[in-house]
Order: structure tokens, then sequence, then C-alpha cells
């Protein structure tokens, strides 16, 4: 390898002590086994890009490795790597199931990003290298969730959590008729939903208003005076106090909707408590109605 | 080291490759090729400058040895330019196997490369200048631009 090769991916947890010396001289080793194992014997060489990826994957399924409860710290690189491959297959597989989740229950209103990406993620589960490149996502994911998968997490770690996120939205959105989202949509994005836009918030947040307004969250639509009753049930709160309103309308909403799930419930209690800043920054008109599908 | 795998030094495996071109001079010398200490020294620091011009990287193995094995038998290959000629050598190989994008295996890459030093009777120059195109034929350009003047010259 060149002297000075700059390797910039973050060392995984557990492995930030100073091990130093021994830890380069175990993880070269790995790496050189790996190189040659990826190029078949056929190159001495690759480019350092290529290079960089593989000690990407490998870092990768180490920090796997050390994350999952049936490695211990302890171990050789290499075991500590050969495990993390088998884990990021365990969640391969596991997003997989996901993918068959999220296909089955589809919103009930079509949206072209969420097909698209329904469509691009099969490529993902086919493309996916858990030998060598285990850190990467090889497919284009363009719908955007409401409370977007950390860009910490890599690999099929990542997929799996958009995935799931995406099935709790798709859940939370199969509880109302599509004529009703329609109009919460055309209201919110001036249109049928567009490409690139989020299905669930808007109407989550239309749900919320109609909670924190003290009516059934079935309907979805606000009117003048329900948003004027959210401002002024704000008005003058503490940041604690409005959050805790918010909190509440979120509950009311999931017992109402008869939503039993914990996930669903504590990713409607998220987007709630993500509506304060703008409800204490905008005036109920014309600003709530941005926020609010209004009638 | 703190959080990041900064650098590595790689005196372990430029020791190695010094060995290894060594332990080549046993074969070579049949054909009345040797490298000095000095030489083998200036090859492995060519070795590591042209990686990091073609910006590349190497473990363990080197490839040089496998030039030397290809190369050695050459009949225009002289023991005056030994060093400088595998020097060369190792600097085109690395850009040639940027040029092809990784899609020719070393072997193919240097069977390449020696087709093409023959062809050129050992014309460094002329081959290092090559595209990978051209590489690839595998037989001086001239020749290839009029396939016909060897035979008229035959007739």
């Amino acid at each position: 390898m060149n002297e000075l090769t700059p390797f910039v991916s973050p060392l995984p947890e557990g492995l930030r002590e100073p091990r130093g010396e021994a830890f380069a001289a175990e993880f070269i080793t790995l790496l050189a086994e790996r190189t040659t194992r990826y190029t078949m014997g056929d190159s001495t060489s690759v480019r350092l890009e290529t290079a960089e990826r593989l000690a990407g994957g490998i870092l990768y399924c180490i920090d796997l490795a050390q994350r999952s409860r049936s490695s211990g710290a302890a171990g050789s690189l290499k075991a500590l790597y050969e495990t993390g491959v088998r884990e990021a297959e365990r969640i391969k597989r596991h997003g997989k199931l996901l993918l068959r989740q999220a296909e089955s229950i589809r919103p009930p209103v079509e949206n072209i990003g969420f097909r698209d990406t329904l469509l691009a993620l099969p490529a993902f589960f086919r493309a996916y290298d858990t030998a060598f490149f285990a850190q990467e996502i090889p497919c284009d994911i363009d719908y955007p969730l409401c409370h977007p998968v950390s860009e910490s997490l890599q690999g099929a770690a990542y997929v799996c959590e958009y995935l799931r996120r995406l099935n709790v939205e798709t859940a939370f959105l199969r509880r109302f008729p599509a004529s009703l989202l329609s109009l919460v949509y055309e209201r919110i994005y001036l249109g049928d939903g567009g490409i690139l836009v989020n299905l669930y918030m808007p109407v989550a947040e239309a749900a919320l208003g109609r909670a924190l307004s003290g009516k059934t969250a079935r309907n979805l639509l606000t009117d003048a005076s329900d948003r004027a009753l959210i401002r002024l049930k704000m008005n003058n709160l503490t940041e604690h106090a409005a959050k805790r309103i918010l909190q509440q309308a979120a509950n009311r909403v999931g017992v109402e909707l008869g939503m039993t799930g914990g996930l669903e419930r504590a990713y409607l209690v998220q987007t709630a408590e993500a509506l304060l800043p703008r409800l204490l920054a905008l005036d109920a008109e014309p600003g709530y109605r941005g926020i609010f599908a209004p009638v | 080291m703190d959080s990041s795998l900064a650098m590595f030094s790689v005196s372990g495996l430029e020791q190695r490759l010094k060995r290894e071109l060594s332990a080549c001079n046993a074969v070579t010398e049949r054909y009345g090729l040797t490298l000095s200490e000095s030489s083998v020294l200036a090859i492995a620091e060519k070795r590591t400058q042209s990686l990091l011009e073609t910006g590349r990287v190497e473990f363990s193995e080197s490839v040089i040895p496998k030039l030397i094995n290809a190369f050695c038998d050459s009949p225009y290959l002289l023991q005056d330019d030994y060093e400088e000629t595998l020097c060369a050598l190792t600097e085109a190989f690395y850009s040639f196997k940027n040029d092809c994008f990784d899609r020719l295996t070393d072997d193919e890459l240097i069977a390449c490369l020696r087709a093409c030093y023959d062809a050129y009777e050992g014309g460094l120059d002329a081959v290092c200048s090559l595209t990978i195109e051209e590489l690839v034929r595998g037989r001086r350009l001239d020749d290839a631009d009029d396939p016909d003047d060897g035979e008229e010259e035959d007739e």
C-alpha cells in the first residue's frame, strides 16, 4: 500500500481505544486479503477509491459485529468482520421482509415518488454486496420520509430503517379514505401530491390539528374557528407545556384511530413535536392554513 | 491515530518487495540480468512514486516480479538498461491499468506490454506513449497502418 495513504472512514465504536499499531497491522492484513479476494488474484493493485470502499466495508462490518448481541468486543479483527458480514446478511433478509410488507400495504393514493422508490428497492437487494461493500446503498431512494433516516446508518441497516418508517407512514395513511387524503394534498400541496412530496406529514398534521381543536381526527379538515382555537391554545405557553399539549393531541389521535403499535404512536408523537416551532412562530391566519388542511 | 484511520506506514511491504526483487536475480542471471542493491532500491522507490501518481494502492504482493519474469527473456532487454526499463515499465503498467479501468488482468496487461516491447524492438518510449487501445492491439503502429507492406516485401 502507498505510504501516507489517507483513510477517512471513522473507526467503529469500541475500536477507538488506542490500539494503534497492532490494529493498523491487523487491519491492513485483512484489507489486503479482502482486496485479493475482490480482484480474484487478477490484480496486485487497485484504485485508491476501490481500496477506500473495501476499507469502509470492513469497518462497517466490524461495527455491525460489535453492535450485535451475539458477539462480544473480543476476538480477532477478521472474526469480528466475518460476524459483521453475517449480521449484514441477517439485516438484508429482514429488509426483504419489510419491502414485501411495503409492497403489500400501499397508501390509498398514488404517488410517483413512492411508486418509483418501491420499484427501485428490489435492485438494492440484488446488488447489495455484504462481502465487500456492506456499507453502500446501491439504489436510488427518492421518496422523502416525514422523519428522514439518520445519515449515520449505512447499507442494509439504512434501508431497513427507511422501510420500517415507510410502513409506519403507510399504515397511518390507510386509516383514511383516498378521497379525503386527496383533498388534504390539494389544500396543502396545491395539487395531487406531485412527485417528491411526503404523503404522511400533511395528513398527520391535519389529524393533529383536528385533535388540538377538540374535534374528531377522522375528518382531517379544519376551518378558521378551529385554527383560531389552536392558536389560542398555544398562546403564551412555555415550550415544555406546548410540547405536552402536542403529545396529548398525538395520543388522542392514536386512540381515536385505534393505533395499537407503539412504533406508529411514537412516530406520530415525533411528528407532533416537530410541529411546535411552526405553531409558535405563525399566526392562525394565514399561517396555520399551510399546516392544517383548510376546509 | 484518533477517530480516523489516518495513515499507515508500509516500510514492511517495501522490505518485502526488496527481498522479492533480489530473489528475482536467481531467475534472470541466466539472461545476463541482475539487479544491484541500489537498483532494487531505485525500483522500489519508483513503484511507490508510480502508485501515488496513478492513485493506486498495492497490498502485500507487488507486480514488479511478474514484470521481471515476463520481460527477462526478451532479446531487447540488456543489463545496461535493465533498471531504467523496469522503472519505465512499472510506471507504464500502473498508468495502463487505470486507462483500461482495471478490465485487463495483470497478466493480460503484461502480455500486451511485452508484445509491444518486442514489436518496437525494445523502444521503451514508443511503448509507453501508446494508448491503451494501441497497446492491446499489440503490434507496431506502422505495421497496423499498412498491413500490405509486409506482404509486398515478402514477394
